[in-house]
């Protein structure tokens, strides 16, 4: 059984995930866990092109487009805002998409998003045209506020990047799920395993952006079934509606009638 | 005799035939292959507009092309 399908900025889609095309092995296994992840949506940047590489790059474009997905191109490595709006610019030129996963870093230890500088680049892209899909920690009056500004989706960290972590904070999670009814949320970064999407999309969240736990795996095409799966799984657990906790055991086999019922306290 | 001049292209000193245009710098260096974005002094240049671009001594040129990301 499929999840249903959902909207991102207007965009119909029907997968949950959203895969990044760093770190693979090779390109090969690269498009092959793309693939296998049924991911409508990627993740690409773009860097200064040199003589010896325009070669590897024009490659990698062509494979790229060959997938057929939605391009979600990034703003990794800014640090200030101005340098990620510079690069959102560039980016929509290059990859003819007003969409923009918007990250400016604050910190290079954990490569925490800088929330100031989030907002103020936030606040530009959204007067210029574009879609942003901001990279946020999960402070609440912060993801309040980009709501505010006019983004739709919202994408918290689970934990630091490319840490495998996992949701390190389930309550601010579950916080922003509640306050934040009306915005797509996905869990970007620090997922490390399928039990991890599991649980961000049992919490109600809408999907998963990842990419180093399927490419760092030993076979990434098989992961990434391992994630759709999950993802799927953890959805229609939301969907169905899942039971609530409780101190007290309650039988599950009816105790009417049941033999020697007056022994037992 | 052709004047000449001195321009930044990613960041590395590069010396042209005065009067050219973008497009004509961009074949001649052989980067307009593919995909790619042309940026001069931090201002994007559509691609329908490489050629009515002209590029001025001391302009700093910025190509950029696809890579993977996160």
């Amino acid at each position: 059984m499929q999840t249903s399908n959902w909207q991102v900025y207007g965009q119909t889609l029907k997968s949950r995930l959203f895969i990044g095309t760093a770190l693979y092995p090779s390109p090969k296994i690269m498009c092959d866990a793309i693939r296998a992840s049924g991911a409508e949506v990627i993740t690409v940047s773009l860097r200064r092109q040199t003589a010896g590489d325009a070669a590897n790059g024009q490659q990698f474009w062509q494979m790229i487009k060959d997938l057929n997905c939605h391009l979600l191109p990034n703003t990794a490595g800014c640090y200030s805002a101005a340098e990620a709006v510079k690069t959102a610019i560039m980016a929509r030129e290059l990859f003819e998409t007003d969409w923009v996963k918007l990250e400016v870093l604050g910190d290079s230890f954990n490569l925490q998003p800088d929330p100031f500088a989030l907002l103020e680049a936030t606040e530009t892209l959204i007067k210029d045209g574009f879609k942003v899909f901001p990279y946020c920690t999960d402070d609440l009056v912060l993801c309040q506020k980009l709501a505010d500004l006019g983004c739709e989706v919202l994408m918290p960290w689970g934990a630091p990047i490319g840490t495998g972590q996992g949701l390190l904070n389930p309550y601010a999670l579950t916080v922003l799920r509640e306050r934040l009814p009306q915005l797509n949320l996905l869990v970007d970064a620090g997922i490390g395993k399928p039990s991890d999407a599991v649980q961000a999309m049992e919490l109600g969240y809408d999907g998963i952006l990842l990419n180093t736990a399927v490419a760092e795996a030993l076979d990434p095409a098989i992961m990434a079934q391992a994630f759709k799966q999950a993802i799927n799984a953890g959805r229609l657990a939301y969907e169905a509606g899942i039971m609530p906790k409780r101190l007290q055991a309650k039988p599950s086999t009816p105790t009417l009638d049941q033999p020697m019922w007056q022994q037992h306290g | 005799m052709q004047t000449e001049m001195q321009v930044w292209i990613n960041d590395q000193s590069v010396a042209l035939t005065a009067s050219l245009n973008l497009a004509e710098i961009l074949a001649q260096q052989r980067l307009d292959q593919g995909c790619f974005v042309a940026v001069v002094n931090d201002t994007v240049v559509p691609k329908t507009t490489l050629d009515q671009c002209l590029i001025q001594a001391g302009d700093r040129i910025e190509i950029l092309s696809p890579i993977s990301g996160g």
